[in-house]
């Protein structure tokens, strides 16, 4: 693979009301080229007022991530050749304030996801030994699956109600929830299901798996919340008046 | 126009995959549904008239383009409620990663209804008014 | 129970209820298109109907419940697009009020409607 790759970015300065326009790049395909790598060097050899972040550049983080080509993705783990496409359409991440062209302000996500009470909890704080799960024990698994989020935001800006309410919590506020609810060393379960009963908790996912979708991680934030609604049934009915 | 069309893309269809097409689907049957209701209830009202009132009132529902609303009302029904059986069965069972053979599977029973209702909607559609 | 219907919109109770009546209405609404456009195909008349809606009770029974059911599964599907959109809480308390205000409404136009083609059955 050889030649020039067409790198088209959304560029705005952040203002409200003030127009986006794509602004179309030419830069050198390299082996093994990441779609941040491009974006680096444009802003390195072309235009140096090009907004963007990343910190880890090695699929740890997840703050470089991006809307390329239509999908929400992490940029330094999305290989061009692997896009399949002499041209990259850039634009920053949706349902977030843009603060200037790629860079977007995630205080929405965090807003967020503090309401669900994302800090572990710990239900004997002053317990003398160390409360040990075993690895292969079935509560282990179940939160192997939901644990890995990077909290990178790629979900909350695929999914569609976060897009129309700014109220709904999203995909990683509630799989984070559903991680800690499921630990049994966690005491704050009640107050988490307590929180997230509403519409803008767990009664607000439609399941399209926008999130599954989009999540880095292979997560799917999804299933978290439609094991969240299960909980939340089971917790109404078994709980004393 | 374009407008609309970015209004109700941005509302209905903001990513495109199996996901967020058949909730769109189910979403606008469900509204069509809920609409054709009223005038349905309209017509049932008309008993309160009488067998006369009634069945003159069952007359407006004759010809070939009432016949073809009906053919595509059934195919919502089909749709809304075979999608509607999938998206419980995705919040009861744990079968998130099967969500979309299941809509493949939704589909399979549309084609059935579809086949099926037209045998019935078909020969009124054709027939000479 | 106390996380019931606790006045958080849209919480447990209607996303349940949505799922029971619509459980319901995939077994009643295929038995009524299933009469209506298979069994009683081109023949809808006041005689037919009645003729069929008489026999017993069953279907009356079957009536009171699927038309309940068809009304609070169409205005709680509704009432859930708009509760999607996040509306302030004067604008939601009106609107919640209209969707009850009209589904009552149709609820006892729809079983006025159905009563004289059940006959006595219907009468209560």
């Amino acid at each position: 693979m050889h030649g020039n790759i067409t790198v088209k970015i959304l560029r705005s300065d952040g203002a409200e009301g003030a127009p986006a326009r794509f602004q179309t790049f030419q830069v050198a395909r390299e082996p093994k080229m990441s779609v941040l790598d491009a974006v680096a060097k444009i802003q390195s050899t072309q235009d140096a007022s090009l907004a963007y972040r990343y910190s880890c550049r090695a699929g740890m983080c997840g703050t470089c991530s991006m809307r390329v080509n239509g999908k929400n993705r992490w940029t330094c783990r999305t290989s061009v050749d692997n896009l399949k496409s002499d041209t990259i359409t850039l634009e920053p991440l949706p349902n977030y304030p843009v603060i200037r062209d790629l860079a977007v302000d995630m205080k929405p996500f965090f807003e967020n996801y503090r309401k669900a009470i994302p800090q572990f909890s710990p239900a004997q704080p002053r317990r003398a030994d160390f409360a040990r799960i075993p690895q292969d024990a079935p509560e282990r698994r179940e939160i192997n699956q939901h644990v890995e989020c990077i909290t990178c935001g790629n979900c909350f800006g695929a999914c569609s109600l976060v897009g129309s309410s700014s109220a709904y919590l999203g995909p990683a506020a509630l799989n984070r929830a559903y991680v800690l609810i499921s630990d049994s060393r966690d005491g704050a379960a009640r107050e988490r299901l307590d929180i997230l009963n509403a519409h803008s908790g767990v009664w607000g996912c439609h399941t399209q798996f926008n999130c599954s979708d989009a999540c880095p991680m292979g997560i799917s934030p999804t299933r978290a919340i439609q094991k969240l609604k299960r909980k939340e049934i089971l917790h109404a009915f078994t709980r004393p008046f | 126009m374009t407008n609309l069309i970015t209004l109700l893309r941005r509302n209905l269809l903001p990513q495109l995959n199996v996901g967020s097409v058949s909730w769109a689907m189910h979403r606008i049957t469900g509204v069509a549904l809920a609409i054709y209701l009223l005038p349905h209830f309209v017509t049932i009202n008309s008993a309160r008239g009488g067998p006369a009132a009634f069945d003159e009132a069952l007359g407006w529902y004759a010809g070939p383009l009432i016949a073809a609303t009906e053919y595509l009302l059934v195919l919502a029904v089909a749709f809304h409620a075979f999608n509607g059986l999938r998206v419980i069965a995705v919040d009861f069972f744990d079968l998130s990663h099967t969500q979309k053979a299941l809509f493949w599977g939704v589909m399979a029973a549309c084609a059935a209804v579809l086949l099926g209702a037209s045998f019935v909607f078909l020969p009124r559609m054709l027939a000479p008014a | 129970m106390r996380a019931v219907g606790r006045g958080r919109p849209h919480s447990m109770a209607g996303w349940l209820l949505q799922r029971v009546s619509g459980i319901f209405l995939f077994y009643a609404l295929g038995v009524h298109l299933w009469t209506v456009h298979y069994v009683n195909s081109g023949q809808l008349t006041w005689e037919v109907i009645t003729a069929r809606l008489q026999d017993g009770a069953l279907w009356t029974v079957y009536y009171l419940l699927f038309i309940p059911a068809v009304v609070y599964h169409a205005s709680n599907g509704l009432w859930g697009i708009v509760l999607d959109y996040n509306p302030r809480p004067a604008p939601r308390r009106a609107l919640l009020a209209l969707f009850w205000g009209a589904g009552l409404a149709l609820l006892i136009y729809g079983y006025f409607g159905m009563r004289p083609l059940l006959g006595q059955a219907g009468a209560p």
